[in-house]
């Protein structure tokens, strides 16, 4: 039997021949003897493959038992994962734009703790009170004025004040 | 109209509308449901290529356990059925396997004796080398043979829906199918 035989004999056993050619078998079925045994031998290879189970209640519990085995993160589905990597980022950059902001805002406070030497004059300290640490930084200082830094918080003393260490 | 179709494409929506609803939003009761209509189906696929309820067992929990972690990998190619059907058969072929290893290595432990000498012992060789024929001649099939009959056998799928599943044409599954066959009856001498 011819190798072509045998697969459309095979399709027309599980009904997915067209009706012309499953005609076609039929008639063929009836006239030839080994075409019927070689039918008789497939239909018992499909016989012997049948399996149905029942279903069985306890397969979900056991399937449970074995899903709750399983790492939390892999419960996870790419959409719930996708949901926690988003509020994770969120998170980050909020914290990030907080921080940024509170730096901004310390910069933009410290010219208030810092005045010109002319500044100084006004309030009686005539630059002869700069210690030496003032001076270097008041050399280093990238403006080209040359800057008087406050740096215990003193304050300005009031105009006609002493000036310390008088 | 055929009822048995249409009843099936009921199914197929309602198990689609319940894997839709577990990947979308993580409704674990929906994936319970899932399990609950198609484990029936799963399991026998697994049975029908192993021939051994508790391994059958094993690789349909596989088989949904895979799914449950890759539900992304479904691409909406066919039925949800027929897709966690073929993830079953996938896990079926690499217990297939993972018994193959075993076997092999069973044997090279014990490489001498008769087995007739060994005659009212248990031992895991022996119980080993009780599989059935119909067993062993699945093995000798090539992978892509058996799905394409156990899907066919035991799924009751159509050529064209295993195709769809497959991602393969007609022809192919209808070849795979009769080769298949082929090689059973030639393996089993079926019938004589």
């Amino acid at each position: 039997m011819k190798r072509k035989d045998q697969e459309l004999l095979s399709a027309y056993l599980d009904g997915e021949l067209a009706p012309g050619e499953a005609r076609d078998i039929e008639d063929r079925l009836a006239a030839d003897a080994e075409l019927r045994a070689a039918s008789l031998r497939l239909q018992q290879i499909s016989a012997a493959l049948q399996v149905r189970l029942e279903p069985d209640p306890g397969f979900l519990v056991r399937h449970r038992e074995r899903r709750e085995d399983l790492s939390p993160v892999l419960h996870w589905t790419w959409r719930q994962l996708g949901f926690r990597l988003t509020a994770t980022a969120a998170t980050l950059l909020v914290a990030a734009g907080l921080s940024f902001w509170q730096t901004a805002g310390l910069e933009a406070e410290a010219p208030a703790a810092v005045a010109t030497v002319e500044e100084m004059d006004l309030f009686g300290f005539e630059g002869e009170v700069l210690a030496p640490e003032f001076e270097t930084l008041a050399e280093t200082d990238l403006t080209d004025e040359p800057v008087l830094v406050i740096a215990l918080g003193g304050g300005f003393p009031p105009t006609g004040a002493p000036a310390p260490g008088e | 109209m055929d009822p048995l179709r249409d009843e099936r494409a009921l199914e197929d929506a309602e198990e689609r509308r319940l894997f839709r609803r577990f990947r979308e939003q993580g409704d674990l009761r929906a994936f319970d449901d899932l399990v609950r209509r198609t484990e029936g189906r799963v399991r026998s696929v697994a049975l029908a290529i192993l021939r051994d309820r508790s391994e059958a067992e094993d690789a349909a929990q596989e088989a949904y356990l895979r799914a449950f972690r890759r539900a992304s990998s479904y691409r909406g190619e066919g039925a949800v059925g027929a897709w966690l059907c073929r993830i079953a058969v996938r896990s079926a072929h690499d217990a297939l396997r993972r018994a193959a290893r075993q076997r092999r290595l069973l044997e090279v432990a014990q490489p001498t004796g008769d087995p007739d000498d060994e005659a009212g012992s248990v031992n895991p060789a022996e119980a080993l080398r009780e599989r059935t024929e119909m067993e062993s001649a699945l093995r000798s099939l090539a992978d892509d043979e058996r799905e394409a009959l156990v899907l066919k056998e035991v799924v009751g799928m159509t050529y064209r829906e295993i195709s769809e599943s497959c991602g393969v044409p007609l022809g192919t599954v209808q070849s795979r199918i009769h080769r298949a066959r082929q090689r059973l009856v030639d393996a089993l001498g079926a019938g004589g």
